[in-house]
């Protein structure tokens, strides 16, 4: 039992108040606000149209989607007049922003990892939380007993399976990619020291000849190919790990 | 109570100025629909033709409408766009 079916038991009871409902509607607006706070940036200078599409593009699009939902949340509290203004809600204890929190945790391990070359490691990451949210946003969808907020989880449902879509497209895309430079019909764009990876030996590699031409081992080639199974393999944990850290995150304030 | 405007969406871009526009003023009537393609819609909370500040924010001609005319107010036609009708007014309020 996670804390948002114990929401969804509680709605469907009918025993969640305005109130309640209120800050239920809030702290999801915080979750999406503060994802396009942090990534807001992550789009500029993208290449749009390319195929398979960058991992950045994928993920500049996620950001665009949850600045949507965003926006459908503050719509919602101040359709009802929850608060009167978006100012005011900036202010409101609900709408505040906490650094020690399951959202900042949340959206802040994602951070972490932002300095890894591969922005991969961030799709991966980012596929686990959105695994849950699709389960509980399914939920809310199908049962919670608002008509208006039902229509609005309902109307997230396409975006957000388009981003789990978008983990094991980014993972399909790599080894695409990957096969195509090793095999030397794609060009090597971002570094042109990283050449020599690419060589014949390399290519040997990573088509599965363990020796080239010349009979010696290829180290390099061998590196490079276990570097984009330890990415693959990132990808496929990618949903435990953020499993984990939430479910940490959520022991951590209950403990408090 | 209908709003005065509405969207056009043959012609909208969902570049989303109407929307930060009107919520900078504290109006609130342009919304994110609750549809799958998340299209802007106005509704009732617009003064139109109160307020046009809507109008002067689009960048797409015809994308915004007279909800009973239909006739387009993109760019503003000048009978719209008066000190009385923009946002913030500048003008003073008329003696009665």
């Amino acid at each position: 039992m996670t804390p948002m079916d114990a929401v969804l038991d509680a709605a469907r009871q009918e025993r969640l108040t305005a109130d309640q409902c209120f800050r239920l509607v809030s702290r999801l607006w915080t979750l999406k606000r503060l994802m396009y706070y942090v990534y807001g940036g992550w789009a500029q200078g993208i290449n749009l149209n390319d195929y398979p599409p960058a991992v950045a593009y994928l993920f500049g699009k996620q950001i665009y989607d949850e600045s949507t939902h965003e926006m459908q949340y503050l719509d919602e509290i101040l359709r009802r007049r929850w608060v009167r203004t978006q100012r005011k809600f900036f202010e409101h204890p609900y709408g505040q922003f906490a650094t020690a929190s399951r959202v900042s945790a949340y959206i802040f391990c994602l951070r972490a990892l932002a300095n890894y070359p591969q922005n991969l490691r961030i799709a991966a990451l980012n596929l686990g939380p959105k695994v849950i949210e699709l389960a509980w946003t399914e939920r809310f969808a199908r049962s919670f007993p608002d008509d208006a907020i039902r229509a609005l989880f309902m109307s997230q449902l396409p975006e957000t399976r388009s981003r789990i879509l978008m983990g094991r497209f980014s993972g399909r895309a790599l080894c695409t990619e990957g096969s195509r430079r090793a095999a030397g019909h794609a060009p090597v764009r971002r570094n042109p020291a990283r050449l020599p990876v690419f060589s014949r030996r390399g290519r040997a590699v990573c088509l599965g000849v363990k020796r080239g031409n010349d009979g010696r081992s290829d180290g390099v080639g061998r590196y490079r190919l276990m570097q984009t199974r330890s990415t693959l393999n990132h990808l496929k944990t990618g949903t435990v790990q953020a499993v984990r850290i939430v479910q940490a995150a959520g022991q951590r304030s209950q403990g408090q | 109570m209908m709003p005065g405007l509405k969207i056009d969406h043959e012609k909208c871009t969902e570049c989303r100025m109407c929307y930060v526009a009107c919520r900078e003023i504290d109006i609130n009537a342009v919304i994110v629909s609750s549809t799958p393609k998340h299209l802007l819609e106005i509704d009732e909370r617009c003064i139109y033709p109160k307020c046009t500040v809507c109008l002067m924010y689009c960048p797409v001609e015809g994308s915004i409408v007279d909800a009973n005319s239909g006739r387009s107010l993109v760019p503003p036609p000048p009978e719209v766009w008066t000190e009385e009708m923009r946002w913030p007014r500048t003008a003073a309020p008329k003696c009665a």
